[in-house]
């Protein structure tokens, strides 16, 4: 016998078995234990309670029969049987047991103790016998047949008729086992101690080589085995029957039987149950995986039945058909495409249905909608019908078709081209096109005819030609047959079944015909009789043909009518081609000329800057020296005329550039030089340019520039040159006292026009691809413009007000330049004015994202953006009365890490500063009461705030005063973020460094010297001595000051010497110089000082309070150009 | 004290940069055309010659060849003084080999400081606008 069967989950274990043996034990052991309680029940009582559990062992033992009896296919065991049988068996002989039993009517003869153990024994005989049969037998693991099963259960029922026969009928022959009043005889003992070894045995066998039984589930026949074995041994220790062993032996036995059955049902019918899902599962699984796998392919894949139902078709396949699915499940192909019998696709199907065969076929099929697809296609006979995989191959086909259709064409070509151009005698010419023509159609015939006086005559026949044609083709009267027709209505012509009429047909039966045209002149007609009419690319390309062969046919003509023409117009032709070529020499050195007259005006582009640069030199030089006073001071009439002259030479210079600009642009040599361009900055710097200018005139310079401004991809310098020219054309029309804003923005191409409220121009856009622009405007409240100048306006050298005693200087170019600039990047400009309301001009760039933010514009702002203890922030005072203003700046200072507190007057500002100690202070100097002046002072007289930082900001730009009332910076409103950066770059190492700043003070005069340097000291200034030069340079080399204030009055050329020295190291050179002189310099003595002078402070003009705040501000100013630097550098 | 040759046939202009090198101290010595302007590089050896483009005769690019193609001259330096002052005419003559390049107009402070610059042996030192 094999192991148990692999699918049993059940698997047989000592320990599972020991689960229902160990506590049937244990019950055992407090029976025995129990000291007095044989009579656990009265006699009357116990009858009921034995039936019960007879009754209960009987009907279990019939279902274990029942099970085995009924028990189908694979779990139909040999094991199962054998035991159905015995319990068979059983059933029947402990029902005669229980009848038997003492109490119970009599069943044939009385019953007696006697009889009822002769039932009992051979029914626990019976049963461990046909279990030691599995145990021992090693049954294989299949069915009984039939026959052998009768015969099994057969003798069941007989050995059960035995035992009723000897009990019921001859109960002398069997011994006594019970003797009333003795109680069991040993015999029955002995018999009970054999039952028990004999289903130990079986146990044990079981126990050791567990899966001998074959059954699943067998651990519970050991337990029962066991539990069997405990019953038995109850039936030898009890005294009566009536007691608790006797009791407790029918109830181990009950529990026995009831495992058995258990076993028997597991494997009768839980297992099979199981198994038979399993393997549905299974199946259903594998089937799903094959659908899919159908479902999925690339082919086309569809079964159909030998109805010619279509049974199943994959995505493909129903993509394939063209139709949806439901149009084609379980409809017959001849439903789904009427007249498919036809068809060759069909053909192949049914040969392949009929033979039970496969086959591939390549097949064209027409759909019902006259549409054409190919079709590579698998046949396969399966059970089902026909399996067909296929494949669209349509494009394939074309292409190929195309290929083989391109390849004939090529040949037809060359052919035609070679017979064309033989140009000996035009019937050979026609032969050989005829034959090309042929060869294209696969044979067929074709013919030419030309146009006689009154027919037309054939001159050239190639091909196959049917003799049933030949009256048709050798001679055509006007009007007649198909070329006749041809001929007639000059038309390409296709004519199908030409010879059905005549009742004759065959292999020609259509015609396809040209005419041969030259213009409106009818030539002749060319030809062909096929099988079938043309497609349309073959009609195109004998109509190809037929234009070649008309083109050579009057050029025969021609050449003919040449050869009689005589010499005299021979020569006369030759006399016009050489004045013709005459003419074309001519052309090509006009041509040339054109060409090196651009390259001439570049050059003298070149030369004319050259020209007037020469003289302006001198102009602009001179000037400039005697301005300077390298020549000797001036006195300041001289003065103010020698810088009108200068001035004129720079207005003249810049005239030249701004013309030389503008001839560049017009004759195409100006080239832009795109790189990224970070709008904000660019708006600033264009804006610090003008704002002295603007300062002096006291206009207020206004920035509006929207919040999604990125970087553009723009000539910067150019960009540059159009605000500038705008703004200084703003500032220069504005009044005093008005306002000027630069603004910009992003609009798409549709939004591009001018505000409404006031009459404007502006130039078309020219067409680009760009949809997106930058728009930049500066709008002025100036003297605006009248409107009937708006065109004009961007012209060269206008100016609106065009008299001679013009206001207002201007080289008249900038707005010229400006539009060309504009439309260079493919931009445009426009303008909007009223006289009253002033003017607004705006440029629009087209705005194209820069891939990257230009590392030098970002490398121009300092790190003042993340200042180095950004991780507190620090506290700012705004000192401002207008709270938009003190807004703007508390957003601006946020961004540069500052918290700010608020003061809208300067006593609530000094307040404020004295309470909270901010580390910076803007201040607004035009404020209510006391003004910023006012709170300056007073700041810088209370010794614990007079270090703190205060940034003028405001619309006034005296920047001298502020610096000398102890400002840090000024700056002018309103200012970019950038700005903001570089002023607080200037004062943030102050705030963190804690090392105070040296001042060298070189001075000769004692007492000078000590009240300069006592001056100095109120302040965290560390002042260093030297009173000779050697003693400076010696003081520097220990420690570097960062500002060296000089004396020139110093004996000798020692003032000037020690400057050299410092310049000559690279280390000292940077060292600022804060020259102090009492009398005025020479030009070659502040040429001399030139490299780092940063001041010459005369001492007729001294203050000793002046001179302190120019060293701070030296010192403040030195620090901030310490840190651009670096920026600078890269 | 430094000595500077000036090529330039514009007497004012001749005068203008003689002028402003003598306020800074520097020694000038001045031709008006190049073949003289050789001769005096040869005998004088400057520390630093100032030429001018556009010359009669042989201009300043031919005379700065010849300035290299003699050994004795070959080590001087020489700058361009020129009004050449187009985009583009500042990259032709550095590359022509001139180690520095001044555009007229000049102005004192940049011109003196890149004379200065290059006397130093600064060879970035050199100013002009180009336009």
């Amino acid at each position: 016998m094999q192991a148990t069967s692999p699918v049993s989950p059940e698997q047989s274990s000592p320990r599972s078995a020991a689960r229902y043996f160990v506590p049937a034990l244990l019950l055992f052991a407090v029976v025995w234990l129990m000291p007095a309680s044989p009579q656990l029940f009265a006699p009357a009582d116990y009858l009921i309670l034995h039936n019960f559990l007879e009754f209960f062992a009987i009907a279990i033992s019939v279902m274990v029969f029942a099970y085995g009896w009924s028990a189908y296919g694979a779990s139909q065991l040999r094991a199962v049987t054998v035991i159905a049988a015995g319990f068979l068996a059983v059933a029947l002989i402990d029902l005669a047991h229980m009848l038997s039993y003492t109490g119970m009517p009599d069943f044939v003869t009385a019953s007696s103790p006697n009889k009822a153990i002769h039932f009992w024994l051979m029914a626990r005989l019976v049963a461990v016998l046909s279990i030691l049969a599995v145990v021992l037998g090693r049954f294989p693991q299949r069915a009984y047949g039939p026959r052998s099963r009768l015969a099994l259960f057969g003798s069941a029922l007989v050995v059960s008729a035995a035992c009723y026969y000897l009990v019921l009928f001859q109960p002398q022959l069997l011994p006594l086992m019970f003797v009333p009043g003795a109680g069991l005889t040993p015999l029955k003992i002995g018999l009970e101690y054999a039952l028990i070894a004999l289903h130990l045995a079986a146990m044990l066998l079981l126990v050791r080589r567990p899966g001998r039984s074959g059954l699943p589930g067998e651990s519970r026949l050991v337990a029962a085995l066991g539990i069997m074995a405990l019953s038995e041994l109850c039936f030898t220790l009890y005294t009566n029957v009536h007691d608790g062993f006797n009791m407790l032996g029918h109830v181990y036995k009950a529990v026995a039987y009831y495992l058995i059955y258990r076993s028997v049902f597991v494997a009768s019918v839980r297992l099979p149950f199981q198994q038979l899902k399993a393997s549905e599962a299974a199946l259903k699984q594998s089937e799903g995986r094959m659908q899919n796998t159908l479902d999925n392919l690339i082919e086309g894949c569809q079964i159909i039945g030998p109805d010619w139902r279509y049974l199943y078709l994959n995505r493909v396949a129903v993509k394939h058909a063209r139709l949806p699915l439901e149009a084609l499940l379980g409809r017959t192909m001849m439903e789904v495409f009427p007249g498919i019998e036809q068809a060759a696709i069909f053909a192949a199907l049914q040969r392949c249905m009929e033979r039970r065969a496969g086959e591939r076929v390549e097949t064209e099929f027409v759909f019902p909608d006259g549409s054409r697809a190919w079709f590579d296609l698998h046949i396969q006979a399966v059970p089902e019908g026909l399996f067909v995989l296929s494949s669209d191959i349509t494009e394939r086909k074309l292409s190929e078709q195309v290929r083989e259709h391109d390849m004939r064409l090529a040949f037809l070509r060359a052919d035609v081209n070679e017979a064309l151009g033989q140009g000996k005698s035009p019937e050979l010419m026609l032969r050989r096109c005829m034959d090309a023509i042929s060869n294209y159609l696969g044979g067929a015939c074709a013919c030419v005819w030309t146009s006689g006086q009154q027919a037309l005559e054939l001159r050239a026949a190639a091909g196959d030609c049917p003799p049933q044609l030949r009256d048709r083709i050798e001679r055509v009267e006007a009007g007649e047959h198909e070329a006749g027709l041809v001929a007639h209505t000059r038309q390409p012509a296709v004519e199908t079944r030409i010879l059905e009429h005549s009742g004759q047909s065959g292999e020609a039966d259509a015609f396809a015909g040209h005419p041969l045209l030259i213009g409106e002149e009818l030539h002749g007609v060319m030809g062909a009789y096929l099988p079938a009419a043309l497609a349309e690319d073959a009609m195109e390309a004998m109509q190809a043909v037929a234009a070649g062969i008309a083109n050579a046919l009057v050029r025969c003509k021609v050449e003919e009518e040449l050869r009689a023409l005589n010499a005299d117009l021979e020569q006369r032709v030759a006399e016009r081609t050489l004045q013709l070529e005459a003419a074309g020499r001519e052309l090509v050195h006009k041509n040339l000329q054109l060409m090196t007259a651009n390259q001439l005006k570049s050059e003298f582009l070149a030369n004319m800057s050259h020209e007037l640069r020469t003289p302006l030199n001198a102009v602009i030089g001179f000037s400039e020296v005697l301005r300077d006073g390298l020549a000797g001071e001036l006195n300041p009439e001289q003065k103010e005329y020698v810088t009108d002259i200068f001035l004129s030479g720079e207005h003249l210079l810049e005239l030249i550039n701004d013309i030389l600009d503008l001839s560049k642009i017009e004759t195409g040599m100006m080239v832009l030089d795109p790189e990224p361009v970070d709008v904000e900055s660019l708006l600033g710097s264009a804006q610090t340019i003008i704002r002295e200018k603007a300062a002096r005139h006291a206009i207020r310079l206004g920035l509006e520039l929207a919040p999604d401004m990125t970087a553009i991809e723009a000539d910067p310098r150019k960009l540059k040159q159009i605000l500038f020219n705008l703004l200084s054309n703003a500032v220069k029309f504005t009044p005093d006292g008005g306002r000027v804003t630069l603004g910009a923005r992003r609009v798409r191409r549709a939004d591009i026009r001018l505000p409404d409220n006031m009459p404007g121009h502006f130039f078309p856009l020219a067409q680009a691809e760009d949809d997106e622009f930058l728009e930049l405007w500066v709008s002025d409240t100036g003297i605006g413009i009248p409107q009937s100048r708006f065109e004009h306006l961007f012209q060269p050298f206008v100016q609106v007000d065009s008299s001679p005693a013009r206001r207002h200087s201007g080289t008249g170019l900038g707005l010229a330049m400006i539009r060309r600039l504009a439309e260079l990047h493919g931009g445009t400009v426009g303008v909007s004015s009223s006289p009253e309301r002033g003017s607004r001009f705006v440029v629009w760039i087209p705005y194209r994202h820069a891939e990257h933010a230009s590392p030098r514009l970002r490398a121009e702002l300092p790190s003042a953006h993340m200042p180095a203890d950004a991780v507190r922030p620090q506290l700012a005072l705004i000192v401002e009365d207008d709270d938009r203003v003190a807004d703007a700046i508390a957003r601006q200072l946020h961004k540069e890490g500052y918290a700010s507190i608020r003061a809208a007057t300067a006593e609530e500002g000094l307040v404020r500063a004295a309470k909270q100690r901010p580390r910076l202070i803007t201040l607004d100097i035009f404020l209510p009461s006391a003004d910023g002046w006012e709170f300056l002072s007073q700041l810088k007289a209370n010794p614990a705030i007079a270090d703190t930082p205060v940034v003028i900001v405001s619309v006034s730009s005296d920047l001298a005063r502020g610096l000398a009332l102890g400002a840090t910076r000024v700056l002018q409103k309103p200012f970019t973020q950038d700005e903001l950066a570089h002023a607080l770059a200037g004062i943030a190492p102050r705030r963190t460094s804690p090392e105070s700043r040296t001042v060298l003070l070189v001075a000769d005069a004692q007492h000078d010297s000590d009240m300069l340097a006592t001056r100095l000291m109120d302040s965290d200034i560390e002042v260093l001595r030297a009173h000779t030069g050697q003693e400076a340079l010696a003081s520097v080399r220990r420690k570097l000051p960062d500002l060296i204030v000089l004396d020139l009055s110093l004996p000798g050329m020692a003032a000037f010497d020690l400057a050299q020295a410092l310049e000559r190291h690279p280390e000292t050179a940077s060292i600022p110089l804060l020259a102090l002189t009492g009398r005025s310099l020479t030009a070659a003595e502040r040429l001399r000082l030139n490299g780092s002078l940063l001041e010459v402070m005369e001492k007729a003009s001294f203050s000793v309070a002046g001179f302190a705040a120019e060293v701070r501000r030296a010192l403040n100013d030195t620090q901030a150009r310490q840190e651009d630097e670096p920026c600078r550098a890269s | 004290m430094p000595r500077i040759l000036i090529v330039e046939d514009n007497p004012i202009n001749m005068k203008l940069a003689a002028r402003l090198l003598e306020y800074a101290g520097h020694e000038v010595l001045q031709a008006e055309e190049a073949t003289a302007g050789l001769c005096l590089a040869r005998e004088r050896q400057p520390d630093l010659v100032l030429m001018d483009i556009m010359l009669p005769g042989m201009d300043g690019v031919a005379a700065l060849g010849e300035l290299r193609a003699d050994p004795a001259t070959a080590h001087l330096k020489v700058a361009a003084l020129t009004s050449y002052a187009m985009k583009g005419d500042r990259e032709r003559l550095l590359e022509a080999g001139f180690d520095g390049y001044f555009a007229k107009p000049i102005r004192h402070k940049e011109f003196l400081a890149g004379v200065a610059g290059l006397l130093a042996g600064n060879p970035e030192a050199e100013q002009g606008r180009d336009r």
